[in-house]
């Protein structure tokens, strides 16, 4: 114990010299600890159990935690672990407008709607559309024919072309992704890959089906996964990822159709008996990571949620006794929260509800924040011009080709290192 | 193998300090290092276990959550909101650097369920705290120039609102 009174030399590293202090510290005040940092695998761990939110300002405490973060491993597995992943509401209006409502907080917080900039914006005001959500990435539609991934929390993004699907079609302007094709966005785990699928008509009338790999860039034709024709009319339009697996309701035939991004192959499952009668106006929505489909009477609306996955006899019924409300999401597990699309005259353009399992109005918030002032002098309704998706926020980047650029770099230098080598000792010799 | 049962037998445990500690072996084995020297060990282990990086205070502390744990697990049902109350106030008494300290004994003697609350209640602790809050509590210094962490903290601006002040 003779450590207190020995005398720092100047020459010391600086870390050890700060160990040395604190190690002197913690013997002065009696404390048993000798070790005062916590090692790095033991601050991942904990790291994992931060908020994503939290994460980010965290990047700024070392070089070291910076790279902990950001690490593509660190936010699949923070992703994996989430209990209570934030739900955000992105909506787009006008068609290059944007903003974001933090589901959970705008019933408390005022900050929680937020305008936001969307990415590749031209001056021009370009049709921007919210098409699908996947793991904290949105996909958007922006004219004329382009796809755009973006994770709007990080900022990360980037921009594909689907001009030869344009090109293969009946229309000129493809409308996408409005008339006559299913579209979808998913991840497949096997690949650490995002994968965009479409399917569309040629001007023959023929089915396609494409699928994009992020990761490569590149377009795969599925074709062969079409071993019966789909009808591309009779399923909406927008599919929704779970599972593995992207799903799409039917306009006519009370069934949902899947696609197994790993199997690469179709099947149906069907919609609860009590749908019949609504068909038109039944509508597919994630909630709290089950299926859900919801649908409107004038004074209320129908909610059904498939609790256990591809368990047919799993549909539960809610019903909210208000009409025109689409569900977002789940808060706290059950109760339910949604877009209340009913325009009151002083037209309010954002208007959520909260609801028990029961139906019954826990909380509802009207949003006339001032920063957006600008929207109230037009009426904003759930019309082709607006669009909307739910996504829970993560640290994940959009996906790259970077890794493999690094690894060739890599050999490349370290050949190079190899070269000089060789040269300073054939020099020697 | 003897006829005794596991839970009659006791295993002795000293700390760095050389204090001893009697614990059942169904407390035992979640000490997963410890069972695992038990594990490894021919005969029956009668002489104390020496714990080389774990002191008294800690070894206490780990000792007494584990018994509630087993308490409220084989009692009646209502003590989950026991166990609840009792983990707030675990958490609750204790000084950031004991916190620490008793991270670091719990990962040395891998005790799975402890380690996993006590990550948690850093976790909640650091949530909404500034960056300087946070390096102090971990005892990380700074390795950002200024100019190179104001445009860090540019880049992710999303995550500055509404951070508590120190």
């Amino acid at each position: 114990m003779d450590k207190k009174k020995r005398k720092h030399k100047g020459n010391k590293p600086k870390q050890q010299s700060t160990m040395k202090k604190k190690q002197q510290q913690n013997e002065n005040h009696k404390s048993k600890s000798i070790h005062d940092i916590l090692p790095l695998e033991l601050i991942h761990r904990i790291l994992l159990r931060v908020p994503v939110k939290d994460l980010g300002r965290l990047k700024c405490v070392s070089k070291l935690w910076n790279t902990l973060i950001s690490d593509p491993d660190f936010a699949k597995s923070h992703l994996h672990l989430s209990a209570a992943p934030t739900h955000v509401c992105l909506f787009i209006y006008d068609y290059s407008n944007a903003f974001s409502v933090d589901i959970e907080a705008v019933f408390h917080r005022h900050t929680a709607v937020k305008e936001v900039s969307l990415p590749f914006k031209m001056n021009t005001p370009f049709d921007f559309k919210v098409m699908c959500s996947c793991r904290g990435l949105v996909l958007l539609h922006r004219a004329p024919h382009f796809l755009i991934v973006w994770n709007p929390l990080i900022g990360s993004s980037k921009k594909v072309s689907y001009s030869h699907i344009v090109s293969r079609s009946r229309r000129k302007y493809f409308m996408f992704p409005d008339i006559a094709c299913l579209y979808g966005f998913g991840y497949d785990a096997l690949q650490d890959d995002y994968l965009v699928v479409v399917a569309s008509q040629d001007k023959n009338d023929q089915e396609h089906f494409d699928c994009l790999s992020l990761r490569t860039n590149s377009w795969t034709n599925l074709d062969f996964a079409l071993s019966k024709p789909l009808g591309t009319s009779n399923w909406q339009s927008r599919g929704f990822f779970l599972n593995g697996a992207i799903h799409w309701a039917s306009f006519r035939f009370y069934s949902i159709l899947i696609f197994d991004l790993k199997e690469r192959s179709f099947s149906i499952i069907s919609m609860p008996e009590q749908v019949m009668g609504y068909i038109f106006g039944t509508h597919l929505v994630l909630l709290g990571g089950c299926l859900a489909l919801y649908s409107n009477d004038p004074k209320k609306t129908n909610i059904w949620v498939m609790k256990e996955y591809k368990v047919h006899s799993s549909w539960t019924f809610y019903q909210i006794p208000r009409g025109d409300v689409a569900p977002l999401c789940l808060s706290n597990g059950s109760d339910i929260v949604a877009q209340d699309s009913v325009l009151l005259p002083i037209d309010p353009y954002l208007r959520l509800a909260k609801y028990n399992v029961r139906g019954e109005l826990l909380q509802h918030r009207i949003s006339y924040d001032h920063h957006l002032a600008h929207v109230k002098a037009r009426p904003i309704s759930m019309s082709s011009r607006t669009s909307y998706i739910v996504y829970t926020e993560s640290l994940v980047p959009v996906p790259s080709e970077i890794k493999d650029k690094d690894k060739k770099k890599k050999n490349g230098r370290q050949n190079q290192k190899n070269d000089v080598k060789q040269e300073k000792r054939t020099r020697s010799e | 193998m003897s006829g005794i049962s596991d839970t009659e037998r006791m295993i002795t445990l000293k700390t760095v300090e050389g204090t001893l500690f009697d614990v059942k072996s169904s407390i035992a084995k979640d000490l997963k290092t410890v069972q695992a020297f038990i594990d490894d060990s021919d005969d029956d282990v009668t002489s104390p276990i020496p714990l080389p990086n774990v002191f008294t205070r800690e070894l206490s502390r780990i000792l007494d959550y584990l018994n509630n744990h087993h308490r409220f697990r084989s009692g009646i049902e209502k003590a989950d909101e026991e166990m609840a109350r009792y983990d707030a106030e675990f958490a609750k008494s204790m000084s950031h650097e004991e916190l620490k300290a008793l991270i670091l004994a719990a990962n040395y003697l891998n005790v799975k369920d402890l380690l996993e609350f006590l990550n948690q209640t850093v976790a909640d602790v650091i949530q909404n705290k500034s960056v300087e809050f946070v390096r102090n509590f971990f005892g990380i210094e700074n390795d950002y120039t200024p100019e190179e962490e104001e445009k860090l903290r540019n880049e992710n601006e999303w995550a500055f609102n509404g951070v508590e002040q120190d």
